[in-house]
């Protein structure tokens, strides 16, 4: 009876053993879960997408960025899908991949839009400061000829 | 030559050379504001064209298209699309008042949209359903499931009456267009919708 008895306590100690070991069992995502990780990621795309349209004021080319977008932003409405027919686990997955697309995008879009601004600062450097001070050294050059003309006529050398 | 003519000639070239030389400033103060600020949506067969839609549907054949979205409005754009289903009696997106379909979305989707750029997906379909038929004549089709892009989307519950005038089971699956209004925080719906209609056939 004594001998059974530990033995019982044995084999009951053991699977706790186990069980420890082998850690908590795994268990299907909660809709709150899915929920949370769901909207951390339209967060995520919205932040993306402010720093995209900063790109793009500043003068960026935003194609490829935005192909970035699109492809997290697809991710994002394939998790949404799975959350409404109570697809979890997919859910969270899906969402996370979204958010993983994502990682190093607003530090390129900042990038390309510095790259952006300095071009602008070059083109208007350029193309309007060298442009208007071409333009008074024709008009000038215009009036020097002009005189140096009027004075040589009236001396009687033209 | 006189000194009167010496003048126009000089003013003339000096006023040629202005404008070439100051070209590149002009341009950026003369060029007009852009007043048209508008999206683009379009819906084409499978080849490509506004010609072979698919009309006469089959239980559980695929059908493919491409839906499309042209950006002209100054800047990024937000765009989220909402696939719907209707039968006749069922309400449609209204153009003249502005106002989109109150029936629930089966499907939602979002895409960015660069200004001056266009944006385009291949799409694929297919419906289950089935005919009710009594007394030998088929009076009603009861949706089971739309298969779009490979996802099983649920349309049980929909339906669609036998059209004695057009003679058709008629059905329309159609894509509304919605804008995220950053101002507000939300999607807006932006007055844009395409779709195809069908007769649901009998055949499979």
């Amino acid at each position: 009876m004594q001998i059974s008895c530990s033995k019982t306590l044995l084999v009951l100690v053991s699977l706790l053993l186990v069980i420890i070991a082998v850690g908590p069992l795994p268990v299907g995502a909660s809709q709150a879960d899915a929920a949370t990780v769901i909207s951390s990621a339209k967060d995520t795309i919205l932040d993306c997408y402010d720093a995209t349209k900063d790109a793009e004021a500043a003068g960026a080319n935003i194609t490829a960025i935005v192909g970035t977008l699109n492809e997290a932003s697809s991710f994002l409405s394939q998790a949404e899908f799975a959350y409404t027919t109570n697809d979890f686990d997919v859910a969270i997955n899906l969402a996370r991949q979204s958010q993983n697309i994502l990682i190093n995008y607003i530090s390129e879009a900042n990038i390309l839009k510095e790259t952006a601004t300095q071009q602008q600062n070059q083109d208007f450097q350029i193309n309007v400061i060298l442009s208007t001070i071409g333009t008074f050294a024709v008009v000038a050059a215009g009036l020097a000829v002009w005189f140096f003309t009027k004075k040589k006529y009236k001396n009687g050398e033209v | 030559m006189n000194l009167q003519r010496y003048k126009v000639v000089l003013l003339g070239v000096t006023a040629i050379l202005a404008l070439l030389v100051g070209s590149p400033a002009l341009q950026r103060f003369l060029v007009l504001p852009r007043t048209d600020f508008f999206t683009e949506m379009w819906l084409l067969d499978e080849e490509h064209r506004a010609e072979n839609y698919p009309f006469n549907v089959s239980i559980n054949e695929r059908y493919t298209g491409f839906l499309g979205i042209g950006n002209n409005l100054g800047d990024c754009a937000y765009y989220l699309i909402q696939l719907k289903f209707r039968n006749q009696t069922q309400p449609a997106a209204d153009s003249l008042n502005h106002t989109s379909s109150s029936l629930s979305s089966l499907y939602n989707f979002t895409v960015f949209v660069a200004d001056k750029e266009v944006w385009e997906m291949p799409f694929s379909f297919a419906f289950d359903y089935a005919h009710d038929n009594y007394n030998q004549s088929l009076l009603e089709v009861r949706f089971d499931e739309l298969k779009f892009n490979d996802l099983g989307l649920n349309i049980k519950g929909y339906t669609s009456v036998w059209d004695p005038q057009a003679r058709v089971f008629y059905g329309n699956l159609f894509f509304e267009l919605w804008i995220y209004n950053d101002n507000v925080g939300v999607f807006q719906y932006h007055d844009r919708y395409v779709g195809l209609e069908f007769n649901m056939t009998s055949r499979s």
